[in-house]
């Protein structure tokens, strides 16, 4: 089993100091749940715009109503894309945001043809073309997201600073044992699984272990008597990453 | 360098990196000093963590630190009006010519039917209402009949802004429409192409078969250039996005839909402008019925000229 590949949706990217960078691609659930914000948001200000206008109507006309309503239609996801850092206000609420395809800010031009393929993604009313483009595709992209190269992504705005706390629940499991020859991925798949451990409960963080587990052991030459749980395997190999066997 | 000395040397910095990133948006000015140099050493952190194979909350905190700073300091704000003024002087006209294959074989569809359909139509006229409801018949004889009311007065200003409101709503809709719908492999371009052209020859043929065609063709004649040359090229837009799905030149198919997308987007862009074109002398021009017509056809004859020579020549680098 590779760890490079398949193991989770990160998309890499890369700022143009040629640092890599990891993206997470927001699915097609929670980007209904932001179109769905949006359509009340905006069908709200736009029912409450157009009655304004069509009372005036008598003075101005109804040519106002008609633009606005163009405007409303075509346009609504586009304006608040370009002026507003990728982010509708419902992908703002549900904190999504949508970028190119290399991580960089959505540019004006591939957010107006993104836009107008929401008619073709919904085209009819079927709302499927969407979903079935975007589970089909790495990246959960609609066809308006294939032809204009971008990706609707989690922003991490305002999120609170990350505290590192020491994982006090490893200790019972420390043991001396040389750190395992990883690469970075498994690394930090290890330390991760470390993490989560107390959430996991032991029977599921064996479940878990035993996947990996015989992978480790064939590299760390163990002859399985040290350490006959996976799941200890496994905590005691991020133990001695983190150095606590010392 | 351990994890811990890492964390305690850094930490400020990202602290004070994300303070400003959180702060509002207005404040940066007095943060751009000292920022890029800042994100540099970030990123520089972010590749030290990964190395290391340090703890992966920290470095999933640094991925963030480095997303926000990279979409604060990249950000692409290159709104001008000369460059939209350069679009439209030289991008469109040139990304016209470039796809003057496709764009020669959709008018030739296009004109083909409703030349068609307008035969047939004039040949048997009862075929007008196989292809139309019967009510768009009977109002379609109402609006060009020479004795219907509204042809003996003037139209009022504030009409003609309701029709510029509703030809902007209804035929740039419809231009969006023809090229979204290009995107299911072109079936939806080719379709409304098609309905259109077969609408435009039984509309004239209807039309001069009544013997009306002396209030329709003037009427039609002052906005026709813009107007069905850009639903064409929108067509023309949608279709070469769907075809890039199956013609790929070699590239893999997402990379050539990006690449279709690329250049559709200036044909789509520059008919949506020629249709705002066509709104305003369709509502202000070309209804005013009351002017001779001489000056009404030789207005449409010079909106012709008008849009060929702009598509055929605008933009043209001088031939050394």
């Amino acid at each position: 089993m590779s760890p490079q590949t398949g193991l989770d949706t990160l998309h890499p990217a890369q700022t143009p100091e040629g640092i890599a960078f990891s993206l997470r691609p927001a699915g097609p659930w929670v980007r209904m749940c932001a179109f769905f914000i949006d359509s009340l948001i905006g069908g709200f200000v736009f029912v409450l715009a157009s009655a304004l206008l069509v009372y005036a109507a008598n003075i101005t006309g109804s040519w106002l109503y008609l633009l606005l309503s163009f405007v409303y239609t075509w346009f609504y996801h586009t304006l608040f894309e370009v002026f507003s850092e990728g982010m509708s206000p419902g992908k703002r609420l549900l904190g999504l945001r949508v970028v190119m395809s290399d991580g960089s800010p959505v540019e004006p031009g591939s957010s107006f043809l993104r836009n107008l393929l929401r008619f073709g993604d919904t085209f009819m009313y079927l709302h499927h073309i969407a979903l079935l483009a975007m589970s089909l595709s790495p990246g959960f992209r609609r066809l308006g997201d294939w032809v204009a190269g971008t990706m609707v992504v989690y922003t991490e705005i305002g999120a609170t600073p990350l505290t590192r706390t020491s994982m006090p629940w490893l200790v019972p499991f420390t043991q001396r044992m040389p750190i395992p020859p990883l690469s970075q991925e498994e690394r930090q798949t290890l330390l991760n699984f470390a993490r989560r451990f107390p959430v996991l409960g032991m029977d599921r963080a064996r479940e878990l272990a035993s996947l990996y587990a015989p992978s480790l052991r064939s590299r760390l030459n163990d002859n399985a008597s040290s350490c006959p749980d996976d799941a200890q395997l496994l905590l005691a190999a991020a133990a001695a990453i983190l150095g606590m066997s010392t | 360098m351990t994890q811990d000395v890492f964390v305690r040397l850094r930490k400020d910095a990202w602290d004070r990196v994300e303070a400003c990133l959180s702060s509002n948006r207005k404040e940066f000015r007095e943060h751009a000093a000292w920022m890029p140099k800042a994100f540099r050493e970030l990123t520089q952190d972010l590749n030290t963590a990964k190395s290391n194979a340090f703890e992966p909350d920290i470095i999933a905190r640094l991925n963030r630190l480095v997303t926000e700073c990279s979409h604060l300091l990249y950000r692409r704000r290159r709104w001008s009006f000369s460059s939209f003024l350069q679009f439209l002087s030289q991008g469109f006209p040139r990304a016209v010519r470039a796809h003057w294959r496709l764009v020669a074989a959709a008018h030739l569809l296009f004109y083909g039917i409703s030349v068609f359909t307008g035969v047939l139509v004039l040949r048997y006229p009862d075929t007008v209402f196989e292809l139309m409801p019967e009510s768009t018949v009977h109002n379609l004889r109402e609006m060009y009949n020479p004795d219907g009311d509204h042809f003996l007065m003037e139209r009022k200003v504030d009409t003609s802004a309701d029709m510029f409101g509703f030809y902007i709503h209804h035929n740039i809709s419809i231009a969006f429409q023809t090229f979204a719908g290009g995107i299911l492999f072109g079936i939806g371009s080719l379709f409304v192409l098609c309905l259109n052209g077969m609408f435009l020859g039984a509309v004239s043929g209807h039309i001069i078969e009544q013997g009306f065609a002396h209030t329709f063709f003037p009427f039609v004649i002052g906005h026709s250039s813009f107007e069905l040359t850009a639903i064409i090229l929108s067509a023309c837009a949608g279709l070469h996005m769907g075809f890039s799905i199956f013609v790929t030149r070699g590239m893999s198919r997402s990379l050539s839909l990006r690449n279709a997308g690329k250049s559709a987007l200036p044909l789509i862009a520059g008919a949506s402008i020629m249709l705002v074109i066509a709104a305003m002398i369709e509502a202000f021009w070309s209804s005013r019925h009351t002017l001779p017509l001489n000056i009404r056809y030789g207005a449409g004859a010079f909106g012709w000229l008008c849009v060929l020579m702009f598509l055929g020549f605008s933009g043209r680098t001088p031939s050394k």
